[in-house]
């Protein structure tokens, strides 16, 4: 009986995997049930051909058996299930073969993983010749001359793909004779692409015939041929795959320490409307993160404010995440493989701050052909290449760049309104550029990156802007930062590596308005980050690791008075000039030990990781403080479902740069803020691709710094630690993996945030607390390569002040309100607002052209983001956030 | 004069709160399709005070005049306090001696002068129409100052409060039924040797016409014009100041202008000396045909001025 089974889905559309290395079913899983980067997708070594199943073979039926395949850490499958069971003995048959496959170990960046991967396994009938004896064996063909040869590959990408079937068929007009031929020619007229994606075939007659390949896990093309007097022919065929662009989507257990910890891929990061397809951005469509006013990134955590957390790229902190509006991250997405976001309970590995973390990964996968990928929306262009080189094609690069265009936009819009004369030019540029040693025994990479932001304002001569004579004239502001970052990972022994990170950088930063206020302001900075990972056995590792931050920064002011003088507030006050230049250098060396102790038998079952920190901050003749940090979280699986966690710990934020600074000879003594953090919460795997997870936090924070109330010279304190804060709630969400056609999730966020200046004062609501905080989004890929997608949000309003009225100051011209309520004590209008995202993919033989409509708030845009009062606060009405913006832009790659 | 001046760096607005009046303040109106602007004169508004001398010794007496302007009432009465600013922001007064003047129209002179006495007592400097605010700067003002900072001098604060008269009301003055305004200036009090005068302004010029004082000007409704504040010479003054490291330095004023109206609009609320003019709209549909317009000018030291031009708006 000649069967055939011609599937073969050398990656996977998608995976994951939930069991531990050995054996998913006893030994369930107890880290985060969150999928960091896999940085190698698992390859199918050895495939096993699935024999054809007798009643599917009667019937003449073909089908799909759609396989989740467990493979541990070393490649081995260790189970296999069927998703959806299609009978007729196909289910068995794929099953039996798939159980004997051997795929390559997949790889994070710590090493192998196991996973589990989604696996279609085709089955595509051929029937059987007729025998000349009737026996139902194929008899041995005549030996012919190649007449049919050629090419396969993939379009867009231009690769050539092997291992895929290819075969003569008979076209559905085809004569009677061609039908019998064809039947008769069974198996010889099928053949196999070799390593290069060529084939081959014999004996083809002459006449017109269908050329097809087909993959069930790539895809079909079929093409006309006509064959004639003996001649042969090369064909080139092009394949549209289905998969070709999938993300790899896995859960694993490693040895992550994070209580909450959710990861965002890059696939879904592009699929989310309203984000730019900016992956820091997604991080506010998750639990703990508040809305932030006009659309903007700013990252507002558990009720911290945005200064408190932290932003790493490659594990080292950057000072500025946001171009110009905080509508796009200063990372080009294309160079992003994947977003962590912790909004707590993170680790001592991260310091410096009381907030949350968002970790970005920058790309470790590279394409097997250079790449040039060009996206334009309606903010910036911009392209990256990438590519492997080398004789081993052993080294990686890749280039990225972008420039915005909204200046060039602004001039004719102006003149448009009749604001000829003014001219508004904001600017920006970013660029990254990464090197990768491939292959190697050591982990070797350097990443270059920076960006410029530029934002220039002048009105035309004779237009005041306000009656301050000082503030007349243009405006400038400038803030960049360059960084160069080398990442070395050398694995001693199976047990003992060393993890080094070293960067340097500079940062600049520089405001003008008219001829009188100038700030300046250069740092130069270094950051090494190293750890020494020991692995002691399957119960015990041992993180030992220090953060050095050190730098030097010159800086210039010019103002036209005296802070300390009472020029600066009366209207009469005579201004003398003001002049600072000088320079502080300062550093801090964190050291940080953790441990990852895993008390059962089962050692993947409980993990708990007690680690502590010190922050120290030394601006010498400035500032000095220190605060040890101990901190201690755990994890436990009750069962393969549902797993328990937990965190405490405390949390040091050094004051910020222009907090440790003083025009005295006295030190500024301010201390770190302090916060005591803690957070239980249940996580549940629901179903295959369905997660739950709800927890719930307070926050006590101390020693948050505050203006003086005391000021009155520059003897006196500018600032002193007599703040304190608490934030308390409960997050939920439910996520469903992309995986398939269908990605989303649902995140709620019941908190609140609160804060009191001064002992004694009152408690009052923080800026952007948010009771309630929903967001639901889903994305669905379409037939024809079209996907769509959908985001919903609704938020308590934010808090605001009423004013009962104002006091009109003569000499300043301008009113000063005055309340009769609390701080913050009315809130404005709930939030509510719905965006949509429509993409359509071109696969061209060479290049792919993704066309996407980003519709930001296509529904209930006009929300109050602020209220407003006029000149003398009798009066109020709403800012409104962003309107309904359509976003149409394109990204275009090329392989070549 | 000097940047140090001795003034609390809380906002004023606050302590100005606890005036007893303040709490019967103008409600909100907000309606979310617009809000006043504050070039619009649509309510009750102080718009200047000028004090002269525009910056005494002690024991000069003062006066001041202001400009009060309210286009759908009478203003009532102006009180005026006058408080040193050891004292804060402005001065707490009861408002039931401020109500009894509502009645003033049926006391006996005696019992006037009583009452005038009563409120000067209390801080009051001048309560128009009945009486017009001077103050006189006590002799021992400046004491406690060394030479040099006497020269630089301190600074007194006198708030107005306007209250409207509202027609038909029930005779006593109440503050909780008309609109009110609140305003407060500094009055610089020194030994300088180039003591601040007022500018002096010589009247508008329109599209390079000069307005004869007191004249009603007739504009067409929809048009635009190009109106300028005149300023006499003398009005921009140079004066001397003293820098921290005690070295003397001559500066000019560098005044600015402000300027308001009923109906109408224009391109900017302010402009910087030396530019004067301001692009004036009239309104295409006039609710009165007779308005005003104000230009009012500060020399950033304390002096000021105004003018008043009354339009006639025609077809």
């Amino acid at each position: 009986m000649g069967t055939l089974a011609l599937a073969l889905a050398i990656a996977p559309a998608s995976a994951r995997a939930d069991g531990p290395p050995v054996d998913p079913k006893m030994a369930p899983p107890a880290a985060p049930a969150e999928p960091p980067p896999l940085t190698k997708d698992p390859v199918l070594v050895t495939f096993v051909d699935a024999p054809y199943p007798p009643e599917a073979q009667a019937a003449g039926l073909e089908a799909h058996v759609m396989l989740d395949i467990e493979i541990d850490a070393t490649g081995k499958v260790t189970n296999v299930t069927v998703e959806q069971p299609v009978g007729h003995g196909f289910d068995e048959a794929a099953i039996a073969a798939a159980k004997q496959f051997v795929f390559s170990p997949a790889e994070d960046a710590t090493g192998p993983v196991p996973v589990i991967i989604q696996f279609d396994y085709g089955f595509v009938f051929k029937p059987i010749p007729p025998s000349p004896t009737g026996s139902g064996v194929a008899t041995a063909p005549a030996e012919k001359p190649i007449n049919v040869s050629g090419t396969l590959r993939e379009m867009g990408t231009r690769k050539l793909l092997a291992k895929v079937a290819v075969s003569v068929l008979a076209p559905a007009d085809a004569s009677d004779d061609q039908k019998k031929a064809a039947v008769a020619a069974g198996n010889d007229w099928t053949t196999e692409t070799d390593a290069n994606g060529t084939f081959s075939l014999k004996g083809i007659p002459d006449g017109t015939w269908t050329l097809r390949a087909a993959d069930p896990g790539l895809g079909s093309v079929t093409q006309a041929i006509t064959l004639s007097a003996g001649i042969a022919l090369d064909v080139h065929l092009w394949m549209r795959t289905v998969a070709a662009e999938d993300t790899l989507y896995a859960y694993y257990d490693k040895d992550k320490n994070e209580v909450t910890q959710r990861t965002i891929t890059m696939d879904e990061v592009r699929r989310i409307p309203g984000t730019f397809g900016d992956p820091v951005r997604v991080v506010q469509s998750l639990p703990g993160a508040a809305r932030a006013p006009f659309g903007t990134g700013l990252l507002i955590i558990r009720g911290s404010n945005p200064e408190d957390s932290g932003v790493y790229v490659d594990g080292i902190r950057i000072p500025y995440i946001y171009h110009l509006g905080g509508f796009e991250s200063v990372i080009n997405p294309d160079l992003v493989s994947a977003v962590d976001y912790l909004p707590g309970g993170f680790g001592v590995q991260y310091g410096r701050g009381m907030g949350g973390v968002v970790d970005v990964s920058t790309v470790t996968k590279w394409p097997e052909e250079n790449k040039i990928t060009w996206k334009t929306d309606a903010l910036d262009s911009g392209a990256m290449i990438e590519g492997r080189f080398g004789k081993k094609k052993q080294y990686a690069i890749g280039l990225a760049g972008r420039r915005s265009y909204i200046d060039l936009l602004m001039a004719p819009v102006l003149a448009a309104t009749g604001n000829a004369g003014y001219t508004v030019s904001p600017k920006w540029y970013d660029y990254q550029a990464k090197f990768e040693l491939l292959d190697h025994r050591d982990s070797f990479s350097v990443l270059l990156f920076g960006f410029q932001d530029i934002l220039t304002a002048q009105s035309p001569a004779g237009t005041a802007q306000g009656t301050d004579q000082d503030t007349q004239g243009s405006f400038g502001t400038t803030y960049s930062t360059h960084r160069m970052l080398v990442r070395w990972e050398h694995p001693f022994n199976d047990h003992l590596s060393l993890r080094f990170i070293p960067s340097f950088g500079r940062d600049y930063s520089s405001l003008v308005v008219g001829s009188s206020w100038r700030l300046f302001q250069t740092q130069w900075l270094a950051e090494v980050r190293t750890e020494v990972p020991w692995t002691l056995n399957d119960h015990l590792k041992i993180v030992p690791g220090i953060d050095f931050v050190g730098g030097w920064s010159p800086f210039e002011v010019d103002l036209p008075f005296n802070p300390s003088s009472f020029a600066s507030t009366d209207p009469l006050g005579e201004r003398q000039p003001f002049a600072l230049k000088d320079q502080k250098w300062g550093w801090g060396p964190d050291p940080y030990i953790f441990a990852n102790v895993r008390p059962l038998k089962n050692a993947d079952r409980w993990l708990i990781t007690p680690g502590i920190r010190a922050t120290v901050a030394w601006i010498p003749g400035e500032e000095k403080t220190a605060a040890l940090d101990p901190r201690l979280a755990t994890k436990f699986s009750i069962d393969d479902r549902w797993r328990l966690k937990g965190s405490v710990g405390l949390y040091h934020q050094p004051p910020q740069p222009y907090q440790m600074y003083n025009t005295t000879d006295t030190m500024v003594n301010l201390v770190s803020e302090q916060t005591l953090s803690g957070d239980v919460g249940v996580e549940a795997d629901v179903g295959q691709a369905i997660h739950g997870d709800i927890e719930g936090f307070y926050k006590d924070m101390t020693h948050l710094i505050v203006g003086n109330p005391n000021f009155s010279s520059l003897t006196d304190p500018y600032f002193v630690n007599d703040g304190v804060g608490r934030a308390y709630g409960m997050e939920i969400m439910i996520r469903h993996d992309p995986v398939g056609h269908f990605f989303g999730w649902v995140s709620y966020t019941l908190s609140k945030s609160e804060r009191r200046d001064e002992p004694g004062d009152d408690w009052y609501n923080y800026d952007y607390d948010q009771t309630h905080n929903l967001v639901g989004l889903g994305g669905y890929k379409l037939p024809l390569q079209m996907e769509v997608s959908a985001r919903f949000q609704y938020t308590t309003g934010n808090p605001t002040t009423p004013y009962a009225g104002g006091v009109y100051d003569i000499d300043q011209d301008s009113y000063s309100g005055y309340s009769t309520a609390p701080y913050n004590s009315s809130r404005l209008p709930p939030y509510w607002a719905v965006s949509a995202r429509f993409d359509k993919e071109f696969t061209f033989k060479a290049w792919s052209l993704d066309l996407f409509l980003d519709l930001i708030n296509v529904v209930h845009g006009t929300n109050p983001e602020f209220e407003v009062y006029n000149y003398d606060y009798t009066q109020s009405a709403y800012i409104s956030s962003l309107p309904f913006i359509p976003s149409p832009g394109f990204e275009a790659k090329f392989d070549f | 004069m000097t940047s140090e001046r001795h003034i609390p760096r809380s906002p004023p607005g606050a302590k100005l709160a606890i005036l007893a009046v303040v709490a019967t303040g103008p409600s909100l109106s907000c309606n979310g399709l617009g809000l006043a602007q504050s070039f619009q004169i649509d309510r009750l508004r102080v718009l200047a005070i000028a004090a002269d001398p525009a910056e005494p010794e002690p024991g000069d007496t003062v006066t001041f005049t202001s400009l009060v302007v309210d286009p759908v009432a009478t203003v009532g009465i102006t009180t005026w306090l006058a408080c040193n600013v050891d004292s804060g922001y402005g001065c707490s007064v009861d408002p039931t001696l401020i109500n009894s003047l509502g009645d003033a129209a049926n006391m006996t002179p005696d019992q006037l002068a009583a009452l005038y006495a009563e409120l000067q007592a209390a801080g009051l400097i001048g309560v128009q129409p009945f009486f017009e605010p001077t103050w006189t700067v006590p002799a021992d003002y400046l004491d406690g100052l060394t030479d040099d900072q006497k020269i630089e001098g301190s600074e007194a604060i006198v708030t107005v409060t306007a209250i409207q008269d509202v027609p038909g009301d029930t005779g006593t003055l109440d503050t909780a039924s008309g609109d009110i305004e609140i305003a407060y200036k500094r009055v610089p009090v020194s030994l300088a040797t180039t003591p601040n005068h007022n500018p002096q302004v010589l009247g508008l010029t329109v599209d390079g016409v000069a307005v004869t004082p007191g004249a009603v000007l007739k504009l067409s409704r929809g048009q635009t014009y190009a109106i300028s504040c005149d300023l006499s010479a003398a009005s921009i003054e140079d004066y001397t100041f003293v820098d921290d490291a005690g070295l003397a330095e001559t500066r000019t004023e560098q005044p600015y202008f402000t300027w308001y109206l009923q109906e109408g609009s224009f391109d900017q609320s302010n402009t910087l000396w030396p530019y004067t003019t301001v692009q004036y709209t009239a309104p295409d549909s006039p609710t009165m045909n007779e308005q005003s317009l104000w230009c009012v000018v500060r020399d950033r030291r304390g002096g000021m001025a105004w003018v008043e031009q009354k339009l006639e708006l025609g077809a």
